[in-house]
């Protein structure tokens, strides 16, 4: 087995591990990111357009539909993880599915995310003290504050301060997002006039309907004004893409409306931006190795130091044969995911006084409502959303349901029914429409869809959880993630209670409601004699939770493991609850605070 | 004109010529857009979308440069107080026709008359050998710099950008930048409103930069992308291509490399065949659009006529609306990406309408005056 020692080893070439890496080279550290997804990957020589080819040429436009499948690092597919089934990636054990998934592959899971940028609220890092549920974050939202600023210009976010003041959210004085809004879409005009001054009743509480702009992670026109980061002055942004081919260098959002599962023109951030960058400006110093699977940390036995990074370097995607490597890092960083980072934690046996290790596992449990309006919306033209109903993420009723925020869909009935290539199946084969008949009313039915979903926050629950076992593995003989899943009443009351909100906003914007459950959806489920669907909102959260002390969380609020003075665990595992926004902005936020506790102890673990 | 301009008459001239100069830049530069559109479109919708994909991304690749062009020159133009005239009729390239009209001849170089031994017709084709021998012909430099006693050669774009370099240099030793350089910087174009288009777009003189300086950059920026060779560079027989092969090369050397079906590699010569890895290239899988097309053809059914002509006009609305863009309106060239899509649909549509003679239907790029041809 052959062996090497470098500053850091990163495991992970996601949006965690890519803001990793960029700071730790920043520093003047060698870094060698290991990324089990293969070698042929978006900043390969015409990869991106490859995967441009495999998206358009496949039938099934899933978030991965882009990325080649990789019997030899397997990623779970939302086609397989609808029911409690061991039919793909994940073993679930149910009773309920868990239904988000992720891409092993260069840049993660930003290749498919949406890019939605949005802080969390003061309250969702004290939802104990607050409302008594779930538990308090060792840290405060003021805390996170000037890293929240860094990680909106490490991703290139473009919007408004003044939208976001919300809930309590602050920004510091100076400050601007690196670009101009991105413009809202066609619907969120119509609900803007529609919703003005239109409340929801629950019990004392009087809540706005209004929506509010949604900040996202893509290029748009960058502020020709400087603006103050963190205590730096920052001029121009410069929008990028990543690669040193000019014309792929990252454009202007131009409505391909593809963001999930990719941005043709690079428009929306990815990691490989951050990753392609780095390596471009320090080649000596930043690593990238591909098709490299880690299959444990070898910690010493007395201070629990990680001494090796053990991976298997695969031949390639499919192939069962591989070489096993040993690497050894100063600093060592797991940035693989929350589901990944806690396979990994559990098949290295490390140190958990606190027994968190793999539980918690979160997601926001998303239930759709739609409906038909009296209008041409405009849907499939721009961003998969632009606007959010940001009002419910907060209130006292949180004390007893769940917070959640509501996404204004810009793609039509898309998720909800599998429009547009549903309804011409409907009318083509239901209604035997042809031609220019079949034309018409496509237009104009698909013109009026409308789509709100419910982005429901869901407690951390130490039975929800990932495991390992030895009879269940993949092609290369790494542990498969078991997984144990429910959603509780707490969230499922969130859910009910958002349903109710989005008939209230469909009835004040004239909008008809249509939206129909199927009871046979592994989705489902009923309490008190109402059934509603939730899905997956890709948000993977909560797996190895930051804690105050080693018996309450896997690491300290710098993501250092309690008891492996040099190993760090980044991503949305850090996160002790996984609050009432996306993830993505809050991990990369305590990933570049993590990397800066790396640089300061660097020294020391000499 | 200002008083300063009838005071001084020769001055005067000189800057008339200066922004005719200028002017012919920009319809260069316009004139290649729909010649490589139309072989773009052409390849459109083909089989699976693998099929010459090589080949479409390098002409896309050309077409976004030959827009940070047009928006260059019209960036340079404006800072010298001139107006851009995509509004013109007698200004949009017309085809079949010449890359450089004879009216370009019209315009001197510090007093000297412009020279054009070789001429470069121009023709509406589809993607074919002969079409990207063309662009190849377009993109090249063409011979060694011959002298020819009292007069500045044009005879590739490059050249023609070498003399406007020279031009610009002595209005300013003349006349000093100031009195040159006295466009409304409002009236340019700014990195924010479009970049990540082949290259940083730059203003002139808007900022605290020297404008000179700054035109001069933006005019090399141009010929390298194109010829790939700096003016006054001598390029010496078995000299390696400039550039990064592999990642990012000169025009002319993408197309040589579709007609090689061929990847150049690092330490190929300029002047020899790509050496690199195969380049699958499949000559017959384009639609067989027509020649030229011209939408007063009585031959031509009278709704694909029609859709012929309700193309242009929205062509022609895209070129005002730019145009617009170009005279202090920078905000117009985010919603003229609309009309940028709408083309390309109603392009494509024609490409795939069968005349049944064999071809399909084709745009002819014609300008249409505001409020004609409805």
């Amino acid at each position: 087995m052959s062996f090497e020692q470098v500053d850091a080893v990163i495991v992970g070439g996601g949006i965690a591990g890519a803001l990793t890496a960029q700071r730790l080279v920043e520093a003047g550290m060698k870094v060698v990111v290991l990324e089990a997804g293969a070698d042929d990957n978006g900043l390969s020589d015409g990869g991106w357009e490859r995967y441009l080819e495999h998206f358009h040429r496949n039938p099934f436009k899933t978030p991965n539909a882009p990325y080649p499948p990789n019997p030899s690092a397997p990623s779970p597919s939302v086609l397989d993880v609808g029911a409690p089934a061991e039919s793909g990636y994940f073993h679930q054990r149910g009773p309920n599915p868990f239904r988000s998934n992720y891409t092993r592959a260069l840049g993660g899971t930003t290749l498919h995310w949406l890019g939605t940028s949005l802080r969390l609220t003061p309250a969702d890092f004290e939802l104990y003290t607050r409302y008594g549920r779930g538990v308090d974050w060792p840290i405060a939202y003021d805390d996170l504050e000037p890293w929240y600023a860094r990680a909106e210009w490490a991703i290139g976010v473009s919007g408004e301060v003044a939208d976001q003041k919300m809930h309590g959210i602050t920004f510091a004085d100076g400050y601007q997002y690196p670009m101009a809004p991105i413009p809202i879409s066609w619907l969120d005009r119509m609900l803007v006039e529609r919703l003005r001054g239109k409340h929801f009743e629950i019990g004392e509480e009087t809540i706005s309907l209004e929506p509010t702009p949604t900040p996202q992670g893509r290029n748009s026109i960058p502020r020709t004004e400087p603006a103050d980061v963190a205590g730096r002055r920052r001029l121009v942004y410069e929008p990028r893409g990543g690669s040193v081919e000019m014309v792929w260098r990252g454009q202007r959002c131009e409505g391909n409306s593809s963001c999930i599962p990719i941005c043709p023109v690079k428009a929306k951030y990815s990691a490989l931006k951050t990753l392609g960058e780095t390596r471009e400006r320090h080649p000596l110093l930043l690593d990238i190795r591909t098709q490299s699977v880690v299959s444990r940390l070898e910690c010493d036995p007395d201070d629990g130091r990680v001494t090796s990074v053990v991976y298997k370097r695969y031949a390639g995607p499919g192939d069962r044969s591989f070489d096993e490597r040993r690497i050894a890092g100063r600093i060592v960083v797991l940035a693989a995911s929350a589901v990944e980072n806690a396979k990994l934690g559990l098949a290295s046996n490390l140190r958990d006084a606190s027994n968190q290790l793999g539980r918690n596992l979160m997601d926001h449990p998303f239930v759709l409502s739609w409906g038909a309006a009296d209008q041409a919306v405009g849907p499939f033209r721009g961003p998969g959303s632009t606007s959010g109903i940001e009002t419910f993420r907060d209130g006292a009723f949180r004390a007893e349901r769940a917070g959640f925020r509501a996404e204004i869909g810009n793609w039509g009935w898309n998720l909800a029914a599998g429009s547009p290539a549903s309804d011409v199946v409907r009318m083509a084969r239901g209604q035997g429409l042809r031609g220019e008949a079949l034309r018409a009313r496509l237009r104009s039915e698909v013109q009026r869809q409308v789509r709100l979903g419910a982005v429901t926050e869901q407690l951390p629950s130490p039975e929800n959880r990932v495991t390992i076992r030895p009879d269940i593995r993949d092609a290369l003989g790494e542990p498969r993630p078991v997984i144990d899943y429910h959603i509780d009443d707490y969230a499922f009351a969130g859910m009910a209670l958002a349903r109710d909100v989005f008939s209230a906003v469909f009835d004040h914007a004239d909008i008809a409601e249509v939206t129909e459950d199927d009871p046979h959806n592994p989705g489902w489920v009923e309490r008190d004699g109402r059934g509603l669907v939730y899905w997956g909102s890709g948000h993977l959260v909560g797996t190895h939770r930051m804690g105050a002390d080693s018996t309450k969380g896997v690491t300290d609020d710098s993501c250092r493991a309690f008891g492996h003075p040099n190993l760090w665990m980044v991503g949305a595992g850090a996160m002790p609850t996984i609050g009432t926004c996306n993830p993505t902005l809050t991990l990369a936020a305590l990933t570049l605070r993590a990397a800066e506790d790396m640089v300061a102890k660097a020294g020391a673990l000499g | 004109m200002s008083p300063t301009d009838c005071d001084d008459p020769e001055f005067a001239a000189r800057m008339a010529n200066l922004h005719g100069l200028l002017q012919m830049a920009m319809r260069v530069e316009l004139t290649t857009i729909p010649l490589y559109l139309q072989a773009y479109f052409s390849l459109l919708d083909i089989g699976d979308g693998t099929v010459n994909q090589p080949a479409r991304e390098a002409i896309r690749s050309v077409l976004v440069e030959e827009m940070l062009h047009l928006t260059l020159a019209a960036n340079i133009l404006s800072a010298v107080g001139g107006r851009p005239m995509l509004d013109h009729h007698a200004f949009v390239p017309r085809y079949p026709g010449m890359l450089f009209p004879d009216k370009a001849l019209d315009y001197t170089v510090t007093g000297h008359r412009l020279l054009r031994d070789h001429r470069i017709p121009v023709r509406l084709r589809r993607f074919d050998r002969d079409q990207v021998a063309l662009f190849e012909d377009i993109e090249a430099q063409h011979s060694a710099k011959k002298i020819v006693e009292g007069a500045i050669q044009i005879d590739s774009i490059g050249r023609f950008y070498a003399g406007l370099e020279l031009e610009l240099q002595d209005v300013v030793a003349t006349y000093g930048r100031k009195r040159v350089f006295r466009g409304d910087p409002a009236h340019q174009v700014g990195g924010e409103y479009y970049y990540a288009a082949g290259g940083q777009l730059t203003t002139i003189g808007a900022g605290v930069g020297e404008p000179l300086a700054e035109a001069l950059d933006a005019i090399r920026l141009i010929t390298e992308e194109g010829e790939g060779l700096e003016e006054g560079h001598d390029i010496f027989d078995g000299e390696a291509i400039p550039g990064h092969p592999g990642a990012d090369i000169a025009h002319v050397f993408k197309f040589r490399e579709i007609l090689a079906g061929r990847r150049y590699r690092p330490g190929d010569a300029w002047d020899g065949p790509p050496t690199g890895e195969e380049m699958a290239v499949d000559w017959d899988a384009a639609w067989p659009s027509i020649d030229d097309p011209d939408p007063d053809d009585p031959k031509l059914p009278h709704d694909i006529a029609e859709a012929m002509r309700a193309f242009d006009r929205r062509y022609s609305d895209l070129l005002r609306q730019i145009n617009r863009a170009f005279m202090g309106a920078p905000h117009l060239l985010r919603e003229a990406v609309h009309g940028m899509f709408e083309l390309e649909n109603m392009g494509l549509a024609l490409m795939r309408t069968p005349l049944g003679n064999g071809r399909t239907a084709a745009p002819a790029w014609r300008f249409v005056p505001e409020g004609c041809g409805a």
